[in-house]
């Protein structure tokens, strides 16, 4: 190589560079491009369906790349206000997994990722409002929701998918919630609930109690009054022999209990107590 | 951000930028150091002179050395080193637990563990390191700095299937079972700063279907457990259909309990089951009172019968024996003892009128000396 001609040499060099450098690019795994001739579109590179990223040739200057994200993208919509159709107003929240499957579609009618966000922001609202208003408030929040997500995700992709050139993947419902005017009611309510439980429980263990001492009291008429029987029989058995002789004794026992001290007793000098003493004056 | 990266500036490897940056050092900077002790006037003939020693000598064995003191390294030394550098950027270190995700040209191209590896320089291989081992957690439903945990009511505030609310906090464990899904298929697996990502997003998202499909008090009590694991089979479901290459090591719930608004009243209740029971224990130890006292008095009546039967049957025999004898005695030693007690007032009717006897005042006197005593 002529020293002489080494200006001339780094000057192609460099712009052998730079041509170089504009007529190949990569695109990523996780990438897919779109290919446009003066603003034309030529190819698509790496969409979903195809797989085959890499190293790519493009006529420098005349062709322009562009590259869009080929991951699910998470899009989230923040408190929208829903009401069902029994009327309870609902504030829902929603991720959209969604991406992009047709990046020429994609660039003609949103341009960019965020447009494209945008776009289909407005679009899940709808969806949203058609498949949430049919239903009822209870469906959204327990029963049918897994269904209803479902519901939504169809919606989504008969219309966005062909007009965004996007796949809906997904969409989730992350809060169904009553609005904050509603919540202090649910409160309320909650409370009245606990109230009442609190009540019956009270209501029951004093009920309980009041049964466990009748029954109680009932046990204590049974055992005394088994006592009681118990002792009739033995009587009865034991004084059976000779009523006679059994009321003689029973009286002299019920005048020694009975009769207590300084009690006056007026008694005849003829009663048999004094049978004796009599016959003994008699005798005089 | 599509515009941007259309120009290749976005990270690692991708797009042309790569180009601009290692390999046209060597060639961008030759020109310059000839320049300066050029200094003043362009003397463009010495300069070609220089130039032309330059090169010469890179041909030779000797190196810069003639080229005089002024420049000490030669030109095919800093190519070699510049070289050199740029073969190490292809040198990394994967530590244990960790894996690497090797891309040739953009392209996925292999997945390597733990050690030191080797890879093609910078432009055309790129790798990325992912810890998978480690345990990742996210917690929902509150913030926790240091010690002080607060509730964060838009997350923890969950409404039950019987149209209640419900203080909710938990973690999810997780760590990484495919780094590639991992690196390729979803944007935002994991949170940034306040960006939620997929996998904050979908823990909520099932914890919210898992309680809007129970009730309230047993997700207070007992379906803590049921209601765990129905969350991570429903999140691992969720995950493996976006291919986020993640794997749900646990779902712990930390608090599940009335909101703060109504605790009292649910705390009431728990408050009016001691009320019950303890109504209920006072009404066991009065029964236990009762009862005994009814056994006791049982008891007594029926011991006191037999004894007073048995005491009869004694007497009886002996009046069986002797009848008349035993009847008086019977009779004289009951009055004995009974006027003995009382106060005797012996009245003989034979002696005509019946006098005076003043009952009245005995009685008095005698209640009044009873009281006494």
């Amino acid at each position: 190589m002529m020293p002489r001609n080494l200006p001339l040499v780094l000057g192609v060099a460099f712009v052998a560079l730079v041509i170089l450098l504009n007529s190949v690019f990569i695109v990523r795994q996780d990438r897919q491009a779109i290919v446009l001739r003066f603003g034309a579109y030529t190819a698509s590179i790496n969409e979903p369906g195809s797989s085959e990223p890499g190293l790519y040739f493009k006529i420098p200057f005349f062709d322009t790349v562009i590259m869009y994200d080929k991951r699910n993208i998470g899009l989230i919509l923040e408190g929208q206000s829903i009401v069902p159709s029994d009327q309870e107003r609902l504030i829902v929240d929603a991720v959209v997994r969604w991406r992009i499957t047709d990046p020429r579609r994609f660039y003609q009618s949103a341009l960019t990722e965020d447009g494209g966000e945008e776009r289909l922001k407005v679009f899940t609202e709808s969806a949203m409002r058609r498949v949430l208003g049919a239903a009822t408030s209870d469906q959204i929040i327990s029963g049918r929701r897994a269904a209803l997500m479902q519901a939504i995700e169809d919606d989504l992709n008969r219309s966005a998918a062909t007009e965004l050139g996007v796949r809906v993947v997904d969409v989730r419902i992350r809060q169904a919630d009553l609005p904050s005017e509603n919540t202090e009611r649910v409160y309320e309510r909650m409370r009245s609930e606990r109230q009442q439980v609190a009540g019956r429980i009270r209501a029951e263990g004093a009920r309980d109690a009041q049964i466990i001492l009748a029954t109680a009291r009932q046990e204590n008429e049974r055992l005394r009054g088994e006592g009681e029987g118990e002792r009739a029989r033995i009587f009865a058995q034991a004084y059976g022999r000779d009523a006679e002789f059994a009321a003689f004794y029973r009286s002299m026992r019920a005048y020694d209990t009975a009769i207590d001290a300084n009690t006056p007793i007026v008694v005849p000098p003829d009663s048999d107590f004094f049978r004796y003493m009599q016959r003994r004056r008699g005798g005089n | 951000m599509p515009w941007n990266d259309q120009s290749g500036g976005n990270q690692g490897g991708g797009g042309q930028g790569p180009w601009g940056g290692g390999p046209r050092r060597p060639w961008g900077q030759p020109p310059r150091q000839p320049q300066q002790p050029q200094g003043g006037g362009p003397d463009l003939e010495d300069m070609l002179r220089q130039w032309r020693e330059r090169f010469g000598m890179g041909s030779g064995s000797g190196g810069g050395k003639t080229g005089g003191g002024r420049s000490p390294i030669s030109w095919p030394i800093i190519v070699g080193v510049i070289a050199v550098g740029w073969l190490l950027t292809g040198v990394y270190a994967v530590d244990e637990g960790e894996r690497a995700v090797v891309s040739r040209l953009g392209v996925y191209n292999r997945t390597v563990g733990p050690g030191v590896h080797v890879r093609m320089p910078n432009p055309l291989e790129a790798s990325q390191v992912i810890n998978v081992t480690g345990q990742r957690v996210e917690g929902i439903g509150f913030t926790a700095r240091g010690e002080t945990i607060s509730d964060n009511p838009e997350e923890s505030l969950m409404i039950t299937g019987d149209r209640n609310i419900v203080e909710i906090h938990f973690r999810i464990y997780y760590n990484i079972k495919d780094v590639s899904d991992f690196v390729y298929n979803v944007r935002d697996p994991i949170s940034r700063d306040d960006e939620p990502g997929a996998v904050r997003q979908i823990a909520e998202s099932a914890m919210r279907e898992v309680i809007g499909g129970r009730n309230l008090e047993p997700i207070i009590t007992t379906d803590r457990g049921a209601v765990e694991l129905a969350v991570e089979q429903l999140m691992q479901q969720v995950l493996d259909e976006y291919e986020t290459g993640v794997q749900v090591l646990q779902v712990e719930l930390l608090r599940a309990a009335a909101p703060s608004a109504v605790i009292e009243a649910f705390n009431d209740v728990v408050n009016a089951r001691q009320d019950a029971e303890t109504a209920i224990n006072n009404a066991n130890r009065e029964t236990a009172t009762i009862v005994n006292q009814a056994q006791g008095y049982k008891e007594q009546t029926v011991r006191e019968a037999t004894g007073e039967a048995q005491r009869f049957n004694a007497v009886y025999a002996e009046y069986r024996a002797a009848p008349q004898v035993t009847r008086d005695r019977l009779y004289l030693e009951t009055m004995e003892r009974v006027y003995q007690r009382g106060n005797l007032i012996i009245l003989d009717q034979r002696g005509g009128a019946v006098p005076y006897l003043p009952l009245d005042g005995m009685i008095r006197r005698n209640a009044t000396t009873g009281d006494a005593q």
